[in-house]
């Protein structure tokens, strides 16, 4: 029973949190329905600054490559990755600042699903837990890199 | 301005299925677009991974890393 429902969970969190981005991400460009209007609160000087100097435009298009890694279960561990510093970024200014508790709700249930599916994919993430590491450079051996697909 | 760490002393538990919804309400029903579309494609994908199960599962297995240490490529 305890296998079901982690296996089924852990499959939930990940096409939760790819439908969620990639339609966030799309969104921006294609613009489904208006985008979300920011309410006034001290994080938003942080979003206007983004949104001048395009970083909001360049957190889009990685909200839309990591949730099509997600929701397609292609290189999700990457996905997971590419995704971390925008949820991250959103639980932090939306959190302490944003005066709705359904935003505080809502980017804190995604930053969890994003810690339960960093620790289901841990096994990817072993590797950099290494105490000494030592490089092995990729321009020696590039084939390693077709290699690793 | 001081931040006002979660709001939800101000929050309600309101429902209604109208197309709309209260930002003020922790009720996880009460969706955003983003959310709607996030539960869509989670429930749609649970239904996949139902269907496919036997199939897919054989397919994808976790890889296994090795821990040997090499000098193949190393930089001294």
């Amino acid at each position: 029973m305890w296998r079901t429902i982690e296996k089924y969970g852990v499959e939930f969190c990940r096409y939760y949190l790819g439908g969620f981005n990639l339609v966030s991400g799309l969104n921006y460009f294609v613009l489904f329905w208006p985008q979300p209007v920011v309410t006034d609160s001290t994080g938003n000087e942080f979003v206007y600054a983004a949104v001048q100097l395009k970083l909001f435009t360049f957190a889009k298009v990685c909200e839309m490559l990591g949730g099509l890694a997600l929701v397609t279960n292609r290189f999700v561990p990457l996905g997971l990755v590419i995704l971390m510093p925008v949820t991250m970024n959103i639980l932090l200014v939306n959190v302490p600042w944003s005066p709705l508790p359904h935003v505080q709700l809502s980017v804190t249930r995604n930053f969890v699903m994003h810690c339960i599916l960093l620790a289901a994919y841990a096994n990817y993430f072993y590797p950099m837990l290494k105490f000494r590491s030592a490089p092995q450079p990729f321009w020696r051996d590039p084939s390693r890199l077709r290699k690793s697909f | 301005m001081t931040p006002e760490f979660f709001a939800w002393s101000h929050a309600n538990f309101s429902f209604v299925i109208d197309g709309k919804y209260d930002m003020m309400s922790l009720n996880p029903l009460e969706m955003t677009n983003f959310e709607m579309m996030g539960t869509i494609f989670g429930f749609a994908g649970l239904i996949i991974t139902f269907i496919r199960s036997r199939s897919a599962a054989k397919r994808q297995k976790p890889h296994v890393f090795t821990s040997q240490e090499t000098d193949e490529d190393a930089i001294y």
